[in-house]
């Protein structure tokens, strides 16, 4: 247990620090400002520290099985009517909220991040231009030798600066490996457990924390998991492998699961997939832009109906499915 | 001061000897297991230890035992909150199984979110949730609730400095 006593001013700026890097509209004074903050007393970053590390435990929490064990919040007689009825379902249910993850954490304590819906593009100091996908996060750790990127979450999409005399390698570090630029473009992807590499110019190495590596030419993409490399380079279909940079889902025959999946990211809440409709193919160009239409003109393509249980959960079943 | 410190800690050692087998005694007897009597006493010499204020001189034994009451009702909520929790987690659709060090980290959370979020409004502690549990954005939080996204960001901040702040056990 930590026991050094954060007096009540700092626990109060640490407070604001936090609700104003969580509100997703933090720019990039703000962010130098948190970071002037944290260094200007040692309280400070001692007051952060604690933050971060509740916040590991935060993160593990399961939204709807905490709200169970916490119990309903006190009612105090004036309030209950101005809550309203939907607050409540929505407290109550235990399973309303699931498998999301509290946005503090690594993701939020990045230098670079976006929220989700929001894609980005950074210009860092040499020139290197960073496009960040929905709800990414990186951190810019340009050193001595070399440049170090560190994905924390999401996908971005390198395009790297080469000053002259700059001889520092450019790295885009994630959970699984590393990925050295070897003069180029390409896009790296932090996802459950594995990282993806997309190069579409120049080449990049893709190293594994294990050593194993692999270099990849322009045109081609690899998959890093835990257990190391699951293929060798496989050839990549740009047009599909970029339309994320244009705000664009291009599906191919597509599955439904896997198109939901990725719409999810870019929209707050639950988007779910009923198991019978999960291999329905779809194919088509789709802006991440508006995932509300795109959702809502899915039975015109395909036997499904999306079915809302709250503004923020949604469900795709097979149509005709009884309410 | 040097000199306060010195004779602070001395007096907490004093206490220790002279009051630890006593207060594990009078901890064994209001817990169902033994071992953690001996825990708890522990604890509570560590709690005087990192408290601001030295312990009183006079009444030792009424100051131990409030202390020591409190880590023992600290600790059934702790117990109550783990099971309840784990008990959720084993009804979903498709049940979680945290590793214990997750299940630690969980648990530890959810105290601190319990202890910190007992003293605020609804509204507030609902905010918190939402935005942490289900990381929804402010304006969506604020359409929930009913309220302007600035209120939201307040809500947060109370509760930010409630739940990650708050007193300590």
């Amino acid at each position: 247990m930590n026991t050094i006593a954060i007096p009540e001013r700092t626990a109060r700026e640490a407070a604001e620090w936090l609700a104003t890097l969580m509100s997703g509209t933090a720019g990039e004074d703000d962010r130098l400002r948190w970071r002037l903050w944290r260094e200007a007393d040692p309280i400070n970053e001692q007051a952060w520290r604690r933050i971060e590390n509740l916040s590991a435990g935060l993160r593990q929490l399961h939204s709807g099985a905490a709200r169970q064990a916490l119990g309903p919040a006190p009612v105090h007689a004036g309030r209950r009517r101005a809550l309203g009825t939907l607050l409540w379902a929505g407290a109550a249910g235990t399973v309303g909220w699931t498998s999301l993850r509290s946005p503090v954490g690594r993701e939020l304590l990045a230098d670079e991040r976006t929220a989700t819906g929001e894609r980005r593009e950074v210009m860092l100091a040499d020139g290197t231009r960073l496009l960040l996908d929905t709800a990414s996060a990186v951190d810019v750790r340009y050193g001595g030798t070399e440049r170090l990127l560190v994905l924390r979450a999401g996908r971005i999409l390198v395009t790297s600066g080469h000053p002259h005399g700059e001889s520092r390698p450019l790295i885009v570090q994630t959970a699984q490996g590393r990925a050295r630029a070897l003069g180029t473009r390409f896009s790296v992807r932090q996802e459950e457990g594995a990282t993806t590499v997309a190069v579409t110019e120049g080449a990049v190495e893709f190293a594994s924390r294990g050593g194993a590596s692999r270099v990849l030419a322009a045109g081609e993409w690899a998959r890093l998991g835990s257990a190391g490399f699951d293929a060798p380079p496989r050839a990549l279909d740009e047009e599909t492998a970029q339309a994320w940079t244009r705000g664009q889902i291009l599906a191919d025959g597509m599955r439904l699961d896997a198109f939901l999946a990725e719409l999810g990211r870019y929209r707050p809440g639950l988007l779910q997939c009923d198991r019978t409709v999960a291999g329905l193919r779809i194919s088509g160009v789709f802006p991440v832009a508006d995932t509300d239409t795109v959702l809502a003109t899915l039975p015109l393509s395909l036997p499904v109906q999306v079915r809302t249980r709250t503004r923020w959960w949604l469900r795709v079943e097979p149509a005709g499915a009884s309410l | 001061m040097p000199s306060a410190d010195s004779s602070a800690s001395s007096d907490i050692l004093r206490l220790y000897t002279d009051h630890h087998a006593w207060l594990v005694g009078w901890l064994r007897r209001r817990l169902d297991r033994g071992w953690l009597a001996a825990d708890l006493a522990q604890d509570t010499f560590v709690s005087i230890l990192s408290a601001a204020d030295a312990p009183p001189v006079r009444a030792p034994r009424p100051f131990l035992a409030t202390i020591a009451r409190r880590l023992v009702a600290n600790h059934y909520r702790r117990q109550a909150l783990e099971q309840d929790y784990l008990a959720a987690l084993a009804h979903l659709p498709e049940p979680l199984q945290p590793s214990p060090e997750e299940q630690l980290q969980a648990v530890q959370a959810l105290q601190a979110l319990d202890r910190g979020l007992a003293g605020l409004s609804a509204r507030a502690r609902e905010a918190f949730l939402l935005a942490h549990l289900d990381g929804l954005d402010y304006a969506s939080i604020a359409l929930r609730l009913g309220v302007t996204v600035h209120a939201v960001k307040k809500y947060i901040v109370r509760a930010n400095q409630a739940c990650f702040f708050g007193a300590q056990p």
